[in-house]
């Protein structure tokens, strides 16, 4: 059997040594070659082999990196690394990844050891955000009234700038109640970060650095929040995850 | 319909549009050897991750209000009234229809709707 040592390696995280090296799902690649470790004093890489040639950012291999990172996750600490990182062989994964910021990988391993992230998205319902735009600002109303009865080119000026006056509207009530949610969960993290919004009506996207034995609380925080704006708000809520959205800016940060 | 009150959890990214949002964007970065072949990726979701307000933006806004049947008695409460107020909310169940006339669907980019749709139909 040709040494299992010589395969390209895909490198899907870094854990401690003594997290244990036993992984039970299948890595990117059609079909996914199992998840195995490579050890450096006290890191592991996370790796499974792959074949010598780009990896291909199929739907396939990209969810097979979530799913491993996933499983790894539910166990313990990871590093998780971005989708594509593909290393020669075994020697270059400890020779140009563990060993160069081998300082650096046991300092966020210890920083991250017991905190997941938690992402909340959150949108407004079509209709509930803009009947409460169109009654609460008169303005507005009017506009409307003068885009629905206005012919040809008209027509489209008017309902550009109708449009306009909506969007600045949603735009600034997702501001005011994205703080307020904010402010709600920020006790609860150890870290925040907020990303832009993506999609119209889109409030909040945020990410959040929790304790894992603060998930309970922080369950009962985002449905209480939930409660009380959910008929207007819908939310998609995320997590446990490794810490995707915090381990770059620390690394960033010690550079 | 029932509106969602209580908010699930999702122990795992349901759809492709979360992971891509993790994993391309976010993560250690090795930039040396970052080696992947986006051929055959769909990256409509990746692309619409930056919004530029623009005049489709705000043209999907106008239809959107220009449908809303205002005959309809309005359950809308002001925010304060909302937050304030938990108890004494009237369904808004009804207010849906306004916006469902015949086979006709205002298609908006990853709605609730559509979020729910990508999430039914990705869902392994």
């Amino acid at each position: 059997m040709a040494a299992r040592n010589e395969s390209p390696k895909y490198v899907y995280g870094i854990i401690k040594a003594d997290a244990g090296s036993r992984f039970s799902v299948e890595g990117v690649g059609d079909p996914g070659s199992p998840v195995s470790s490579i050890k450096l004093r006290d890191i592991r890489a996370v790796v499974s082999d792959v074949e010598p040639s780009p990896v291909r950012g199929s739907r396939r291999n990209l969810m097979a990196h979530s799913r491993v990172l996933e499983d790894v996750s539910a166990r313990c600490t990871v590093l998780p690394m971005r989708f594509g990182v593909v290393l020669p062989d075994e020697e270059a994964v400890k020779k140009e990844i563990l060993e160069p910021r081998y300082e650096l990988w046991c300092r966020l391993l210890d920083r991250f050891e017991g905190l997941v992230e938690l992402t909340l998205k959150a949108v407004y319902r079509a209709e509930p955000i803009l009947r409460e735009i169109l009654e609460e600002d008169r303005s507005v109303a009017e506009m409307r009234e003068r885009a629905r009865t206005s012919v040809g080119e008209r027509a489209y000026f008017d309902n550009v700038e109708l449009g306009e006056m909506v969007a600045q509207r949603v735009e600034a009530r997702g501001e005011r109640d994205a703080a307020a949610m904010i402010e709600r969960l920020r006790g609860l993290s150890v870290e925040v970060k907020v990303n832009p919004v993506s999609v119209d009506r889109m409030l909040l996207n945020a990410a959040f650095l929790v304790q894992r034995e603060d998930i309970e609380a922080f369950d009962a925080a985002v449905n209480e929040i939930g409660g009380q704006v959910g008929e207007r708000i819908h939310f998609k809520y995320l997590g446990p995850l490794p810490p995707y959205s915090f381990v770059q800016m620390d690394q960033d940060r010690a550079a | 319909m029932a509106t969602q009150t209580a908010v699930a959890r999702n122990s795992r990214p349901s759809g492709l549009a979360d992971v891509l949002e993790l994993i391309l964007d976010k993560g250690l970065v090795i930039d040396a050897f970052v080696r992947v072949s986006l051929v055959g990726i769909e990256l409509l979701t990746v692309d619409a991750r930056i919004v530029v307000a623009s005049v489709d933006t705000y043209l999907r806004f106008a239809e959107a209000v220009n449908r809303l049947d205002l005959t309809e008695a309005s359950q809308a409460q002001t925010l304060p009234d909302l937050l304030g107020d938990m108890g004494s909310r009237a369904s808004s169940g009804k207010t849906r229809g306004a916006l469902e006339g015949g086979k006709e669907k205002v298609q908006e980019t990853l709605t609730p709707d559509r979020e729910q749709e990508e999430e039914a139909s990705e869902r392994r």
